[in-house]
């Protein structure tokens, strides 16, 4: 019986067909889950964007403008010129495989063409074929493709698909970053109108109110009056945080989502409350409410647009210099791109802490001090009066996200201050943090969730690390600096380690931070008991 | 008392490794050797998972395990599966697949074993067969919650400011009448 | 299968200039195609890099692989993470010396059963590094053809090479390592399904072409009985400029010269530029240092955000209604 048995059951073959990844064939409606719903045309009309339409990635026709391919080579041809990244990087690359596992979506799916290299190729293949020498002549052979719609709806499923994290290009030995070549293939896809609503809508939202919300002046004012209510009644003490205040000495800027969504509100309540307690002369602007910047995902002339906005009210406000909030992408733009592009900020000075003194000389030319920074400075010539007891019922791990990791490398400032905060600190293992941390697979505008399958494969690789130290030691929370993180990674341990949250660091800083005149706390900024009836005896 | 079983546990490596490696066939062939070869749990957490847990429930299936322990293992790896390019019947095959398994790696030493004890092994995985289907409707099930979620809390806190929603009250049971400060 | 094309092309190649060569095609294979080859590899690389540096770095991009330079008391990551442009040649230059990224791929210690092995990426390293310097050390032991006298350096890199002092002639250490690292890397694109998926003739060919390149050269040391002196004759003739092919060079000899010509034509069309590449790339070789210098882009579009003046006057009554202070009441 059982050889008989083998001999039938042998014969069924359930691998998948194996084809040459120059034959593209993406099957929209049956990959649900795994990308996400276009522009909607009133954005893209909004922000003067090519080719509005309601359309879908099911439609057999995508509607694109007659001239598609010509527009796609000049905007090829202008952008080799313009970005030396995009054309030595379309022609070194030797395809020596260092980067193929190091993607997370590709260690989450196995599908191979999220291999970085692959996903390069897609766009190199083309390259080839329109301007060099040899695809020209060969063609194929040479490893050229000519463009046609099943490759252009193959680069919109997979330029679509990459966080934009920079992991690869941490192991590339030619340092090849497949978030440039991801950008600049959105750049391309942006010129025929193939864009996604979840990064086309936050980024037309925040060129017209001031944050990716769509949050309006009234509103916005609202919402912080509600949260220090909120803070008040957890810690008795009414902070005052002022609002398009001309004159204060700084700026500070934070995500949208951190005065406006959970958990990033209760980072939002830690920020105020140390600033208060320190008697930081600093406004908040609601016009240039937002740090984040999804035009980053868009293309470079949409990042600058939205990015005007920081320096052009810190020049009106009067401010000496800006302070910004935790959070990732906002971080790139800040350390790799807003000085260049709307600089020099010849108008603000050079920042120096209020509080120590301290010059953060790093910060020179652009005059803008992360938050982690500053309060890092604090702890360290010991103004704050902190006590970490208050988080023992938390047991804490620390996400790198991936851009204050690899495009900015701000790595202890965050550990410093969580071991100042927190009793119980354990970290991931170390090929999954630091400059090697693995993406929460919702950066790069791909946190919405139509795209939910894809995100919970991608953030399979953290998840992972997550559980770990989960099981190993307890841990119960996941802090992060980065407001993407803080809504993505939630979901994600919803799905895969339900028993640990996520937090902000500026969070646990409002935890611990004894302040003079505080009542004495019996709960967490987020209402939870402290651990050990602590609260219970102090009341 | 079981003849069959003995001769599995024998040669339980083998049969861990080849029900792993029918798992693992599933997935797009160029990375097949990746997932099996990378024994770093942290850099292939895809084929770690399926490798341990199905070494897991191999174990667990032989030694008569609890149904709650073998639906941990289970959980595991239908949880990676419900949310990959796998339609419903493609993600459970691998519950399947042990019988092809089993039938391969028994083999000759088999040829003994009262077809009865076949029977009671295959019962045993049609058990099995029914809590993954229900575990992989639970992952299904959660994937619509969460989105779900995500979409009310995006609009939760604006509702919540702007006094269109109410608290029911803290200390629990109706409140006598609707909080006095809106919130705002 | 694409490695059988390249393996072929590179036999063909071959057997073209063995009978080329003996057809009476010795001065085509030892003076015309190698001073042509050579005109096309220097003014094709030339132009590749001056292609590369007339686009413009609008931005700086390094990836940054450690701590950023902050607080005077915490340490920065001087090489992972350059404030300087010391700091980021530093970087470039180790990357090109001894290929850091590619050995980055550090393994946490928890393996499965406790197991520790050597992992296929630091493989990969080690014979990327192998080949590349005994590549080097091969070439740099060919100027004894091209000089009279053998300059000192050359003399002493051949003693070195030379070390064991195995067989006659004597057995160089780069010649074994060369041929076995190229084997490695060959077998590395067939044996690894994704590698597979991944290759191209592109990648094939460079190696099928090395290797027929050393090959022919292990040949002619070690197994033919070529004239040393005829062939040093017909090298310096070509770098004086007074080239000359003289009687009794045995054909493999320009077999070897031709596969070199054809190598060096196929070099600035090839991904083989990466030689040169490597130094430019802006995720390598800038500072992160953009806080504390402002890197001006040459092409800084003249883009204006939604102001300040439009957006108070788009949601004044709102601002008035919430008591948020007005530029204009």
């Amino acid at each position: 019986m059982p050889e008989k048995k083998r001999d039938e059951l042998v014969q069924i073959d359930y691998t998948p067909p194996q084809r040459d990844w120059m034959d593209p064939a993406i099957d929209f409606a049956a990959r649900k889950g795994t990308w996400s719903y276009p522009a909607a045309a009133k954005n893209l009309r909004y922000l003067g964007l090519p080719n509005p339409r309601d359309w879908s990635p099911t439609d057999a026709d995508w509607q694109l403008p007659e001239n598609w391919q010509q527009i796609i080579h000049d905007g090829l041809a202008e952008r080799l010129t313009k970005f030396r990244s995009l054309k030595l990087f379309l022609d070194v690359c030797v395809r020596c495989g260092a980067c193929a596992d190091k993607c997370h979506f590709y260690l989450g799916s196995g599908d191979p063409k999220n291999m970085p290299v692959l996903r390069a190729e897609l766009l190199r293949s083309v390259y080839r074929n329109d301007f060099t020498t040899a695809g020209k002549i060969l063609g194929r052979v040479a490893g050229a493709r000519p463009l046609t719609p099943a490759i252009l709806k193959e680069w919109y499923y997979y330029f679509y698909q990459c966080t934009e994290c920079r992991r690869c290009s941490v192991f590339c030995p030619y340092g090849i970053d497949t978030a440039e070549i991801t950008m600049l293939a959105r750049e391309l896809l942006n010129l025929v109108g193939l864009n996604i609503n979840w990064v086309i809508e936050p980024v037309a939202n925040c060129d017209r109110t001031g944050n990716h919300l769509g949050i309006q002046p009234h509103t916005f004012k609202d919402n912080i009056e509600f949260l220090v209510d909120e803070l008040e009644e957890v810690t008795g003490i009414r902070v005052d945080p002022s609002i398009d205040r001309k004159g204060a000495e700084l700026l500070f800027v934070v995500p949208s989502a951190d005065y406006f969504a959970e958990p990033g509100i209760y980072t939002f309540m830690g920020y105020l409350l140390l600033l208060h307690s320190l008697g930081v002369d600093y406004t908040l602007s609601a016009y240039a409410s937002e740090g984040g910047n999804f035009g980053l995902f868009t293309s470079n002339e949409m990042m600058k647009r939205l990015n005007y906005k920081i320096y052009h009210e810190a020049r009106r406000l009067g401010v000496k210099w800006i302070l910004g909030g935790e959070c990732g992408h906002m971080w790139r733009v800040i350390n790799q791109y807003m000085d260049t592009m709307n600089g020099p900020a010849d108008f603000l000075e050079a920042p120096v802490s209020p509080i120590t003194g301290t010059a953060f000389t790093n910060a020179a030319s652009t005059k803008m001090v992360h938050i982690c920074e500053f309060t890092a400075d604090l702890i360290k010539h010991g103004k704050l009066k902190l006590d970490p007891s208050r988080n023992d019922h938390l047991r804490v791990t620390f996400h790198d996200s991936c851009n204050p990791a690899r495009a900015m490398g701000i790595l202890e400032e965050p550990r410093y201050i969580l071991k100042s905060v927190v009793n119980n600190f354990f970290e991931m293992p170390e090929n999954t943090i630091r400059e090697q941390t693995f993406c929460c697979g919702g950066g790069a505008g791909l946190g919405n969730d139509e795209n939910m399958e894809m995100r919970l494969r991608g953030g399979l690789p953290r998840a992972n690390a997550v559980r770990f130290v989960h099981e190993k030691h307890g841990v119960n929370l996941l802090a992060c600096i980065c407001a993407i993180d803080r809504a993505v990674l939630s979901t994600l341990m919803e799905y895969w380690v339900p028993e640990v949250g996520v937090s902000g660091v500026h969070e646990l800083v409002g935890n611990a931070l004894v302040i003079e005149g505080e009542k004495s706390r019996t709960t967490d900024l987020r209402g939870k008991p402290l651990a050990g009836g602590k609260g219970d005896a102090d009341a | 008392m079981n003849g069959l079983l003995n001769v599995l546990q024998e040669k339980r490596k083998a049969l861990e490794e080849r029900w792993a490696e029918l798992v693992l066939a599933s997935y797009p062939q160029q990375s097949v050797p990746f997932l099996r070869q990378e024994r770093d749990r942290f850099a292939n957490p895809l084929g770690s998972t399926i490798r341990n847990e199905i070494a897991a429930l191999v174990e667990g299936l032989l030694a008569g395990a609890d149904a709650d322990v073998l639906a941990t293992h289970l959980d595991a790896i239908i949880r990676v599966r419900a949310v990959q390019d796998f339609t419903p019947a493609e993600a459970l095959r691998f519950v399947f697949q042990f019988k092809q398994a089993v039938a391969e790696i028994a083999g000759d030493d088999a040829a003994g074993v009262p077809a009865g004890e076949f029977l009671a092994l295959h019962a045993r995985l049609d058990e099995l067969a029914l809590q993954a289907f229900g575990i992989y409707v639970g992952c299904r099930e959660r994937v619509f919650e969460i989105r779900a979620r995500e979409a009310t809390a995006r609009t939760y806190s604006l509702l919540k400011q702007a006094g269109l929603l109410v608290d029911a009250d803290e200390a629990g049971g109706p409140p006598a009448c609707p909080p006095a400060e809106g919130r705002s | 299968m694409r490695v059988v094309w390249s393996l072929l092309l590179v036999g063909v190649l071959a057997l073209i200039a063995f009978f080329g060569a003996q057809a009476g095609g010795q001065a085509l294979f030892g003076i015309v195609l190698p001073y042509l080859a050579m005109a096309v590899f220097l003014v094709g690389v030339a132009a590749r890099v001056v292609g590369w540096a007339r686009s413009t770095v609008p931005f700086r991009i390094p990836t940054t692989c450690g701590q950023e330079r902050s607080l005077p008391w915490i340490k920065p990551a001087s090489l992972d993470n350059p404030s300087t442009g010391l700091g980021a040649a530093a970087r470039v230059l180790l990357e090109v010396f001894t290929f850091r990224s590619l050995f980055r791929n550090n393994r946490s210690e928890l393996r499965e059963g406790g197991r520790f092995t050597f992992s296929a990426d630091k493989w990969l390293w080690a014979a990327a590094l192998a080949f590349h310097y005994s590549f080097l050390v091969v070439f740099l032991r060919h100027y004894r053809f091209f000089a009279e006298p053998v300059p000192a350096v050359v003399a002493w890199i051949q003693g070195l090479d030379g070390f064991f002092q195995v067989g006659l002639p004597v057995v160089y250490v780069s010649d074994i390592v060369l041929v076995a690292a190229l084997g490695y890397l060959l077998w590395r694109r067939l044996a690894d399904a994704r590698l597979r998926y991944i290759s191209l003739h592109a990648d094939y060919f460079p190696l099928a072409l090395i290797l027929g390149v050393a090959l022919s050269g292990v040949l002619l040391r070690y197994f033919s009985k070529a004239d040393i002196v005829a062939v040093k004759e017909l090298a310096i003739g070509l770098v004086s400029f007074h080239p000359a092919v003289p009687k009794g060079i045995d054909p493999l000899v320009f077999v070897h010269i031709f596969l070199v010509s054809v190598l060096l034509t196929y070099f600035p069309f090839s991904k083989l530029v990466h030689m040169a590449g490597v130094f430019l790339s802006p995720t390598r070789n800038l500072a992160n240092d953009n806080r504390m210098h402002r890197h001006v882009n040459p092409w800084n579009p003249p883009i204006v955000g939604h102001t300040y003046a439009e957006w108070e006057q788009e949601f004044h009554d709102k601002l008035v209604a919430s008591g948020i202070p007005l530029d204009k009441e």
